[in-house]
C-alpha cells in the first residue's frame, strides 16, 4: 500500500530570512514539455516592474535634493565669514550646513575651526562622530579617549560601539558600564547596555534597561530592541505590542515589519501583520523580501487571491526560482493545479543551478502538483531525473525535499508497478537507515499497508510496525505520518486476528475516525470483524465519502465488498455472493484483494447463483 | 551670471542718479567673489534718496533671461509691491518708498542691434541693523536679551499676520530691526516670497519649499507650501527654528534630522501621498488622514541639549514654546502667538527672579561678611585690651 496519502504542496513558502537585527544607538531543468513559461503572466509582472515605487529611492531622492539647497546656503553664510569667524556658534551653522549638504570633509574643517576658538568638548564629540562616519575610527578613538572619560558618558559610548565595530564586546561593555554609572538614567547608555545584554543572550536584564531608557524617550528601534528581548523569552504577546508600538511610531521600520510578519507567521497570527507589511509595501514597492512576507501572511489567513498579487510584485522585483516557486504553491492553493505545475517547472528553469535549494523545492512541489493530478508517468519521469542529482541521499536525509522519494514512490505504485514501488522502498529503508523519520515513517506505513495483504508476510510487516511505532516520537504532532502508521499497523493487526492490538492503536488515533477515510475505514472492518456489519459498513461508506480521490473510494469500496461478502456467507449467501462479485468485477483495484474476492467465491456453493 | 544682471548692475552702480532722487546706489544681494545671489526674482540695491535724505532698498525684478520667460516670477515681484501698498503705514512693517517706476536699460544684442530691456524697480526702507549677530554668536549674548528679541520678532511675524500676510521665509536673515523711543523694533524685510491670505497661488502644485529649507515645515515640501490657509503656521514654524537657534550651537534643522533619521522617510511618503490630491482641499484631507501614522515617531530635539545655552530654570518653558511651533502636523502646530509671546514673558521673569535673587542673596552675604569683620575688629580690640596689664 505505498499509495498512501502523500505531502501536499502546502506551506512551502521560501522567503529571504530575515536577521534579527538589534539596534545599538537586521538536472532537473528537464526536457518536459510544461516548462514553458507562463508568458502572458510573465509580461503581466513585468509591466508592474515599472510602476513601483521606492521609498528608500524617494527618500534618497528627496535627501539628496535637500543637500543642494544646503549647499547653496552654505555658500551664502559664507558670505559673513569676517563678521563672525571667532564665534563657536557660527562655525557650527557652517559644519552643520557642510554635513547637510554631505560634504563630510569641510564639516571637518569648520568643526576643528570650532574646537580651537570655543576649547568646548561639544566639538570634540562632533568631530568623533565625524571621523567615524567617514570610516577614519582610530583618529576617532583617539580623540573620544582624550576626553574626560570619568564624567563624560556621550565619549564612552562612542568607544563602546568603535569596540563593538570590531566584535570586542567585553571591552564595549565595560565602556557602556561606566557610562550607566555616570548617568543611570541616559537613553543612549541603557538602550546600549540593553542591547549587548541581548547580545549575550540575557534577555531580562536587556528588557530591564530598554524599559529605563523608554522612560526617558520612546523610538522604534527601542521598542523592537525590546521585542526582540520579549520573543528570546517566549512572551510573545508582549513581543507583539512591542512591534506594534514600534511600527506606530516608524511606519517605515523595516525591522520592526520583518520581525512582526515573521513572529505572526510562527505564531499563526498572521492577520495582525497583513497592514503593516500592506502599509510598508505602499511606500516601499522594491523590497521583494517583503512582498513575500505579505504574500505568506495573506496566503496564512486565506487571502489566496490577495497573496497572488503580492508574489507578482515581488516577481516583479526579482525574477528568482523562489518567487516563481511560491507562486505556484498559491496556484495550487487556488485549485489551479496546472498552472502551479507550470511555475513549479519555470522556478525550477529559474534556479542557477540544479544544487540550489530552491530548484529542489520547486520539483518537490511539481512532483506533490502530479500527484494530485494524478500524471503518475510525468510524476516517475520527472522524479527519476530529479532523483539523479541525488547522488549521497541528501534529499532523503533532509525534512522537506525526503517528500521527493515519497511522491516518487508514490508515483511508481500509482503507476500500476507496485511490486517495483515495494522493492524501492524496501531497498531505501535498508540503504539509509538514517533517512529523515519522515520518509522513514511513510516508507514503513506503506509496506506495512502493502505486506498486510500477504498472509505470508506478516511477521515482516509487524517487525515494520515495532520499528515505526518507535519513530512517532520523531515526528511533529501534527504530522499526518504519525496517524497513517498507527492506522496501517491497526490494519494489520486486524488482518492478523488481533483485534485487541488494533482497537487499541485505533484508539490513539479516533480524532482522525470521521475525518480522515482510512482510520474511518480501518474501524468499519473491525466493527465487520465483531459482526456489527451494519455499523462496519455504515463507517466504510463514510470513509468511502471522505476520500480525496476515486482511487481511494474504490480501493476502500473493494475491500469493504470482501469483508462483507466473506462475513455474510453463513448468513445470506446470495447477498455475499453480490459483494465478492463486486469486490472482483467492479473495483479491481488491490490485485491482492481481487485474488482473495475470486478464491472465496469459488468456494461457495452453486446454489447461490440464483 | 548672466549678462543681462551684470548690464543692470553695472549700469546702476555707475549711474550719478536715478530717477533723479537715488545716487550712492550699489548692489547689496549679489557677491561677485563667490558668484552668490540671495533671493530668486530680484536684484537689491541700496541707495541714498535726496528727495527724503534718507536710504532705501531698491527692488529690481530680475532681467536675467530665464526669469522673463517665467510668468510666476514677475507675478510674485508684482505681488511683493503689491502687499507693501497693503501695508503702508502699518506698525512694525517694511515700509514702501516708492512706487513701481521702470528704468529702460540700454544694451547691445548678440547681433550687434542695441536693444532696450525695461527694468522694473521699487524702493522700500532700507533699515540697517541686522539681527544675525544674536543666532550666529548665540553664545556671547544674555539669555534675557536673546529672549526679549524673540519676543519682538514675534511682534514682527503677529503684524504680518495680522494683516493677513505671511512671510514663507522667515529666517534671521530677513530681519532687521531700528531704534524708535529707545526701543527695539524688529521688521520682517524681504516680502518676496509672501503672500496675501486673498490672493491666489501662483502655481498650480509646489513641488518645492518657498522659503529656506532649513527653516521649512514638512508640508512646505509636499505641495502645500502654497495653500493660504497653512501659510501663516509655516511663519510659525521658521519661529520655532529660530528659537532653538538663539540658544543653540547647532542649526534646528540639523539637531531635528539628526535626532529624527527617519525623517526623509516620512516626506516621501506624505509627498507620495499628496501628489494624489487632485485639489487643494484634497490635499489638505490626505494631509490630515495620514500625517497621524506616519509622523508618529517624530520628536522635537530638547532645546537645552548638547552645546546649549539655555538657563535650566527656564528649559522647560522653552521646550514647551518649541515642540509647538515646530510640529510636524501643522494642525497641531502652536496657531496662537500670543500664547508663545506669555511663555517667553514667563521665561523672562523668571530670569529677572533669579536674578534679583541671586543680587538679593549677594547683598546679604556682603552684609553678614561685613558683620563678621567688624565683629572680628572687636575681638581683636578685645583682646588686645585684655593684654593690657
Amino acid at each position: 500500500m505505498l499509495i498512501n496519502r502523500v505531502p501536499a504542496t502546502n506551506r512551502l513558502l521560501s522567503i529571504t530570512p530575515h536577521r534579527l537585527q538589534i539596534v545599538l544607538a537586521e538536472d532537473g531543468r528537464s526536457s518536459l514539455t510544461l516548462l514553458l513559461p507562463p508568458l502572458e503572466e510573465l509580461a503581466e509582472i513585468q509591466n508592474l516592474s515599472s510602476k513601483n515605487v521606492s521609498l528608500q529611492e524617494s527618500a534618497t531622492e528627496a535627501s539628496v535634493r535637500l543637500s543642494e539647497n544646503f549647499s547653496e546656503e552654505l555658500k551664502r553664510l559664507l558670505e559673513k565669514r569676517e563678521r563672525f569667524q571667532k564665534s563657536a556658534t557660527y562655525l557650527t551653522h557652517l559644519a552643520n550646513f557642510a554635513e547637510l549638504a554631505r560634504d563630510p570633509e569641510q564639516e571637518h574643517a569648520f568643526l576643528a575651526e570650532g574646537e580651537k576658538v570655543s576649547g568646548d568638548v561639544f566639538f570634540v564629540h562632533r568631530r568623533g562622530a565625524n571621523l567615524i562616519s567617514r570610516g577614519i575610527p582610530k583618529d576617532a578613538e583617539g580623540l573620544f579617549r582624550s576626553l574626560d572619560l570619568e564624567k563624560d558618558v556621550g565619549a564612552n559610548l562612542r568607544l563602546a560601539y568603535l569596540y563593538v565595530r570590531r566584535e570586542d564586546l567585553e571591552s564595549a561593555d565595560e565602556f557602556v558600564r561606566k557610562a550607566v554609572e555616570i548617568d543611570p538614567v541616559d537613553f543612549g547608555a541603557r538602550m546600549f547596555k540593553g542591547a549587548l545584554s541581548l547580545a549575550r543572550g540575557d534577555s531580562r536584564q536587556a528588557i530591564h534597561n530598554f524599559r529605563i531608557a523608554l522612560e526617558e524617550r520612546e523610538t522604534s528601534s527601542l521598542f523592537t530592541n525590546l521585542a526582540i528581548a520579549h520573543i528570546r523569552l517566549g512572551q510573545t504577546d508582549k513581543a507583539f505590542a512591542a512591534l506594534k508600538r514600534a511600527i506606530r511610531l516608524e511606519p517605515f521600520n523595516q525591522n520592526a515589519v520583518a520581525v512582526l510578519a515573521d513572529l505572526a507567521f510562527v505564531e499563526k497570527r498572521n492577520k495582525e501583520a497583513v497592514a503593516s507589511l500592506g502599509r510598508f509595501l505602499e511606500f516601499e514597492q522594491k523590497n521583494p523580501s517583503m512582498w513575500a512576507r505579505l504574500a505568506r501572511a495573506l496566503i496564512e489567513s486565506g487571502n489566496k487571491q490577495q497573496a497572488l498579487d503580492a508574489l507578482k510584485r515581488q516577481a516583479s522585483i526579482e525574477e528568482s526560482a523562489s518567487v516563481f516557486n511560491n507562486i505556484g504553491v498559491t496556484y495550487s492553493q487556488l485549485g489551479h493545479k496546472q498552472r502551479a505545475a507550470e511555475y513549479f517547472s519555470y522556478a525550477m528553469r529559474k534556479a542557477e543551478s540544479d544544487a540550489e535549494y530552491s530548484y529542489r523545492l520547486a520539483a518537490r512541489n511539481l512532483l506533490s502538483t502530479f500527484a494530485e493530478t494524478e500524471r503518475f508517468i510525468d510524476l516517475v519521469t520527472v522524479g527519476k531525473v530529479v532523483l539523479k542529482t541525488d547522488t549521497d541521499f541528501g534529499f532523503a536525509h533532509h525534512r522537506i525535499l525526503s517528500d521527493i522519494y515519497t511522491l516518487f514512490i508514490y508515483g511508481i505504485a500509482r503507476a500500476g508497478k507496485e511490486q517495483e514501488a515495494e522493492h524501492f522502498a524496501k531497498q531505501l529503508l535498508l540503504e539509509v537507515p538514517d533517512a529523515h523519520p519522515r520518509l522513514r515513517a511513510w516508507l514503513m506505513s506503506g509496506l506495512v499497508g502493502a505486506l498486510s495483504l500477504k498472509r505470508e508476510r506478516w511477521a515482516e510487516a509487524e517487525l515494520l510496525v515495532e520499528d515505526g511505532l518507535k519513530l512517532v516520537s520523531e515526528l511533529d504532532a501534527d504530522d499526518f505520518r504519525r496517524d497513517m502508521l498507527k492506522s496501517n499497523a491497526a490494519f494489520l493487526y486486524l488482518e492478523m486476528g488481533k483485534s485487541q492490538e488494533a482497537a487499541r492503536l485505533l484508539s490513539e488515533i479516533s480524532k482522525w475516525i470521521h475525518k480522515e477515510p482510512y482510520p474511518t475505514a480501518t474501524l468499519g472492518l473491525l466493527q465487520v470483524r465483531k459482526g456489527r456489519i451494519e455499523k462496519g459498513e455504515a463507517l466504510y461508506r463514510e470513509a468511502m465519502r471522505l476520500t480525496r480521490s476515486t482511487y481511494d473510494k474504490n480501493r476502500i469500496a473493494q475491500k469493504m465488498h470482501l469483508e462483507l461478502g466473506k462475513k455474510l456467507i453463513e448468513v445470506n449467501k446470495r447477498l455475499a455472493r453480490r459483494h465478492l462479485i463486486k469486490a472482483v468485477r467492479d473495483f479491481p483495484i488491490t490485485d491482492a484483494i481481487t485474488e482473495e474476492a475470486k478464491s472465496v467465491l469459488a468456494a461457495l456453493p452453486s446454489d447461490t447463483l440464483q | 551670471m548672466s549678462d543681462n544682471r551684470l548690464l543692470l548692475i553695472q549700469t546702476l552702480e555707475a549711474l550719478p542718479r536715478l530717477d533723479g532722487r537715488y545716487e550712492n546706489i550699489k548692489c547689496v544681494n549679489y557677491d561677485p567673489a563667490l558668484g552668490a545671489k540671495r533671493g530668486c526674482f530680484s536684484i537689491v540695491f541700496r541707495a541714498h534718496d535726496v528727495l527724503e535724505n534718507k536710504d532705501v532698498a531698491l527692488k529690481f525684478f530680475d532681467i536675467d533671461p530665464v526669469n522673463l520667460v517665467r510668468i510666476y516670477r514677475r507675478q510674485a515681484f508684482e505681488r511683493e509691491h503689491a502687499i507693501l501698498t497693503d501695508l503702508k503705514s502699518k506698525e512694525r512693517c517694511l515700509q514702501l518708498a516708492s512706487g513701481r517706476s521702470v528704468f529702460s536699460l540700454s544694451g547691445v544684442g548678440p547681433s550687434g542691434v542695441g536693444l532696450t530691456i525695461p527694468c522694473e524697480y521699487f524702493a522700500v526702507e532700507w533699515i540697517e541693523k541686522q539681527i544675525d549677530e544674536y543666532f550666529e554668536r548665540q553664545q556671547d549674548f544674555d539669555a534675557k536679551d536673546k529672549l526679549n528679541l524673540f519676543n519682538e520678532i514675534v511682534l514682527s511675524v503677529q503684524a504680518l499676520h495680522r494683516h493677513n500676510v505671511f512671510h514663507r521665509d522667515l529666517k534671521p536673515d530677513n530681519l532687521r530691526s531700528y531704534t524708535k523711543d529707545s526701543k527695539r523694533v524688529v521688521v520682517a524685510i524681504d516680502l518676496g516670497t509672501a503672500a496675501l491670505f486673498s490672493s491666489a497661488p501662483l502655481q498650480p502644485d509646489y513641488v518645492h519649499t518657498v522659503g529656506a529649507p532649513a527653516y521649512s515645515p514638512l508640508e512646505a515640501f509636499c505641495h502645500l507650501a502654497g495653500v493660504r490657509e497653512i501659510g501663516a503656521l509655516t511663519d510659525n514654524y521658521a519661529l520655532g527654528c529660530m528659537l532653538f537657534e538663539l540658544f543653540n550651537l547647532d542649526l534646528f534643522a540639523r539637531a531635528y534630522l539628526n535626532r529624527n533619521t527617519h525623517y526623509h522617510f516620512v516626506l516621501a511618503a506624505m509627498e507620495h501621498l499628496l501628489r494624489a490630491g487632485a485639489s487643494i482641499g484634497e490635499k489638505i484631507r490626505i494631509w490630515e488622514q495620514n500625517i497621524g501614522t506616519y509622523s508618529n515617531g517624530l520628536t522635537c530635539p530638547s532645546i537645552d541639549g548638547p552645546g546649549s545655552t539655555v538657563p535650566k530654570g527656564i528649559s522647560s518653558l522653552l521646550n514647551s514654546a518649541l515642540v509647538g511651533l515646530t510640529a510636524p502636523d501643522f494642525g497641531k502646530r502652536t496657531k496662537d502667538l500670543d500664547r508663545v509671546r506669555r511663555t517667553i514673558w514667563s521665561a523672562i521673569r523668571s530670569l529677572e527672579n533669579e536674578h534679583d535673587y541671586k543680587r538679593r542673596l549677594e547683598q546679604m552675604r556682603e552684609r553678614r561678611r561685613r558683620r563678621e569683620q567688624r565683629a572680628h575688629l572687636r575681638d581683636q580690640r578685645l583682646q588686645k585690651l585684655l593684654r593690657k596689664p
